[in-house]
């Protein structure tokens, strides 16, 4: 088993970061690939960002409350070896589209 | 999706396949896909097996944007659902508003009560907020386009200063449509009130869920432009409206 980080994407807007409001999964949780993970608020909305990833949440690494910059790391899965990167990145948001899906980018 | 209203309007929307569709209608100077997706939404209702339409309301999104305040009535607003159940062929279904599409909502459960199984209303309260900040106050922020320092006026038009000035000129009728054709009707439909605990626009939730002999949720913790996102907030609703009514049939489908 590996592990694989994800760092909050670019929201859009010129938002450079967001603040946690709420964790749906606790360390150990096993997640489905686009289920809800965490809920995080900019100064433009409230955001509910999926998991992106299925895999076993190893580390949250920003408190509820806690303000998070794009690019920072989120958090950290457990997964097969055979999925495992280094750092996962996500694509960035395209214009004006709020919705937010954390993805690896397709190599 | 979309179709064309009695008043030559083009109303667009979007639909998600899935048992018994709710409709889902967002508030003042946003639309489906800020009110409903980014917030998680519709992917609850997906993993509820529940089909969606999301109303991009007149003024709006992808709908026609009529910069005239007589084409904002709230009953006008309300018949422009009317059309796209009817365009789907739903006899029936349940109402889902957040802020002003709230009132909307509410607005169409009053005047075609035979159409809303269940309503929820999220993000409102007793008093009208548009009337309560003033429709010239409105209407010169939204000309003007400059950021706004009053916290309540700023909340009430989330975000609309970043929109082009044809879009702000629609949403300042809207404003003005719907203040001034304040909804006084009371649904018949088993109705859930749910409001941010530190809501502004929507003070006098409870009150409101009381006048309409509705359930009450208050999303703990929680502002205008945050409780969308609220994991409780959703699971509340989904509960709420996954109850079928007793010795009502299940709502079905009609041929258009």
């Amino acid at each position: 088993m590996a592990k694989k980080t994800f760092t909050l994407p670019d929201l859009g807007e010129g938002l450079i970061d967001a603040t946690v409001l709420e964790w749906f999964v606790v360390v150990g949780d096993y997640l489905e690939r686009g289920a809800p993970m965490v809920e995080v608020e900019t100064t433009k909305s409230s955001l509910e960002l999926p998991s992106p990833q299925a895999g076993t949440v190893a580390e949250l690494h920003v408190a509820e409350g806690d303000t998070v910059d794009v690019g920072a790391p989120l958090v950290t899965f457990t997964v097969a070896d055979d999925e495992a990167g280094i750092v996962g990145t996500v694509p960035e948001s395209s214009g004006s589209v709020r919705r937010v899906k954390l993805s690896l980018p397709e190599d | 999706m979309d179709v064309r209203t009695p008043d030559g309007q083009r109303i667009a929307y979007r639909r998600i396949d899935g048992a018994r569709p709710v409709l889902l209608v967002h508030g003042f100077a946003s639309n489906v896909e800020a009110t409903w997706g980014a917030t998680g939404w519709l992917r609850a209702f997906e993993d509820a097996g529940r089909g969606v339409l999301a109303v991009d309301l007149r003024g709006h999104g992808a709908s026609s944007k009529p910069t005239d305040a007589a084409s904002y009535a709230a009953e006008t607003l309300a018949r422009d659902l009317v059309a796209v159940l009817d365009a789907e062929g739903l006899v029936v279904a349940d109402v889902i508003g957040y802020s002003m599409g709230s009132q909307v909502a509410r607005e169409l459960a009053g005047q075609h009560p035979e159409r809303v199984s269940r309503l929820v209303l999220g993000g409102i309260g007793s008093s009208e907020p548009f009337a309560k900040v003033g429709v010239p106050a409105i209407r010169a922020a939204l000309r003007d386009g400059r950021p706004i320092d009053d916290p309540f006026l700023d909340g009430l038009l989330a975000g609309a200063q970043d929109l082009p000035e044809t879009e702000r000129a629609a949403l300042a009728a809207c404003a003005e449509g719907m203040a001034t054709a304040p909804v006084a009707l009371v649904p018949l439909a088993p109705t859930l009130v749910a409001a941010g605990e530190l809501d502004p626009i929507a003070v006098g939730a409870l009150a409101l869920a009381n006048q309409l002999a509705a359930s009450y949720f208050e999303i703990p913790g929680r502002r205008h432009g945050n409780s969308l996102s609220a994991r409780a907030f959703k699971q509340v609703v989904i509960d709420f409206l996954g109850v079928s009514r007793a010795g009502m049939p299940e709502p079905g489908r009609v041929e258009p």
